[in-house]
Formats: structure tokens, sequence, C-alpha cells
């Protein structure tokens, strides 16, 4: 069936339920929820698809992949940073980007907020920059549940 | 002496250091292994500049993919506690415009940056060495081109 044909049945079947009260409002709820769990995915799908993209690109350089001494990306943080888009939500994720690092670590930076997080084997470092005033650490222990609340912090 | 207004381009020496149209963190980063004191820019306000990016030399994994356009006003301008920025001539015969981005920790120079040694943000400073790239990414990003 073409779409102009779908088009067709569709504003026909609403011509019938437009008779109906009850019929309509039966519709016009399951349209409503349909659109809202449509939206969710298409975000869910936008946000985390764009970083899995990425690292998948990533993962590809190898040594010497910034024309100098770079690190290829170290397989185990990749694994670590999986965890954490697996244990994510959307809005977690938005607003973040990720990098390599030269020394195969992975960063997470905000893109508006100038914050940043770098993602190792077994230890990760943070950074803010309010108004000129940094604040940060190094060597935290890496969690994936470590990450995210330091990612809402931030 | 660099004036505020003028311009200097930083050359991007490989395609991955721009994702999406994003210049990478890793365009400005000092290298340890040459315990590299600054950042190589070069002065588009004389007329060798772009023959002096290109005259940088090559190799297999170090191709000229483009530069970004930055000005020096806003380098110096960088607001960031305990770091300073400057850009100074680095003048030689084979690159007249040659120029370096120094940045300063606490008046001492920041040098090399980075250990590469292994994939671990292991640095007592590593988390401030990711603010200050990331003031030169913000500039960077602006005027970013490809050759």
């Amino acid at each position: 069936m073409t779409a102009i044909e779908l088009n067709a049945q569709l504003l026909r079947e609403i011509s019938y339920i437009a008779d109906n009260e009850n019929y309509l409002q039966k519709t016009l709820d399951f349209i409503t929820k349909l659109t809202k769990s449509e939206k969710t995915s298409i975000v869910r799908g936008q946000v985390y698809m764009e970083m899995l993209e990425r690292l998948s690109d990533y993962q590809e350089y190898e040594k010497g992949w910034d024309g100098d001494d770079a690190l290829p990306l170290s397989s185990i943080v990749v694994k670590n940073f999986k965890k954490v888009l697996q244990k994510s939500t959307d809005s977690d994720l938005q607003g973040w980007t990720i990098y390599p690092a030269a020394n195969g670590t992975l960063l997470l930076q905000h893109k508006e907020r100038k914050s940043g997080i770098n993602i190792g084997t077994q230890g990760y470092s943070y950074y803010i920059n309010q108004n000129g005033k940094i604040e940060g650490e190094n060597h935290l222990r890496f969690t994936p549940k470590a990450i995210l609340e330091t990612m809402k912090r931030i | 002496m660099i004036v505020d207004s003028e311009n200097v381009a930083r050359a991007i020496f490989s395609p991955k250091m721009v994702v999406d149209g994003e210049i990478q963190p890793e365009a400005f980063r000092l290298r340890p292994t040459i315990c590299e004191d600054y950042l190589s820019v070069m002065r588009m306000s004389l007329p060798s500049w772009l023959d002096d990016i290109k005259r940088i030399p090559q190799r297999k994994n170090r191709k000229l993919y483009g530069f970004a356009e930055m000005n020096v006003g806003e380098i110096r301008n960088i607001q960031l506690n305990d770091v300073a920025y400057d850009v100074k001539e680095i003048d030689t015969e084979s690159a007249p415009s040659h120029a370096g981005i120094f940045i300063t920790v606490k008046g001492k120079n920041l040098i090399g940056g980075m250990s590469i040694d292994m994939p671990e943000p292991d640095m007592e400073q590593d988390f401030l060495l990711l603010a200050i790239q990331r003031e030169l990414v913000d500039i960077a990003q602006k005027g970013l081109y490809v050759i």
C-alpha cells in the first residue's frame, strides 16, 4: 500500500471515529501515548548512538593518530565507558561529547559548560572552570556510578 | 612584540584532530617527549605565514590538514586562576612568522604536559591541563580552516 493510500484509509477511519465521542477520546489518548514514546526513543537514540559511533571511530585510531606520538584508545577504557553508557539515561548524556586523549584515555567534555572528565583504565580525573576558577581532582577510582555522579555535579 | 590585535594560526596535522567540525583538545597538547614549552603558531600579519606552515616537516602520519585562526588578545585575556597565557615571537630564518603560545602556572612555565606512558590520567596536574587546553580549543573553534 502506498503512503497516499494509507493516508486515505486513515482519513476514512478518522471520519467514522469522529462520529463517536468515546472512540474519539480513546484514539486521542492512544495517539498522544504513541507520539510521546516515539519522541523519547528518538532522543535516547540520538545521544546514545552518537556516543557509540564516535567511540567506534576512535577505536580505529592507531598509534600516532594525532600526527605525533599519541597512543591508541585503551580497550579497557572503552569497556569502562561502555559501562557508563549502559547505566546512563539520555538526560545524563545531554550536552556531553567524547574525545580521545594522547595517553589512551577518553575525555568526556561538556559542550557548553567548561567541564570535563578524563576516564582511564582504573581511575579518572575531572575539572570544572567556574568563572575562571578551576576546581578538579585527580586519581579518583573509576566506577560507572562515580562518573555519572560527577557528570551531574559538574 | 606581538600586539593584541594580531591573529595567529595553529597548524592541524591530522584530519583526526577535527571530529564533526569540532577541534580536539589534543591539538593543544604540549608534547612531553620534546619538553615542549610553547605551542607553535604562525603570525598571520606576516606575508610568509602560510608558506611557513607548509614548510613544517611532515611525515607519514603527520600531514597538514588545516589551521585554527586565533586572536592574540583573546588568548592573553583568558581568565584562569593562577594560569597566564602569552604569545611571543620565535623568529627563525626558516619561518619568520613563527611564534609560540606560552603558558605559565603560578608564574612557572608549563613544560611537556601529559605523560603518555599509560592509559591513566595519572599526573598530579591532569585536571589543570585539561582546563588549560579547553580554553584554547574554545578560541580555536571559532576559526577553523581546512587547507
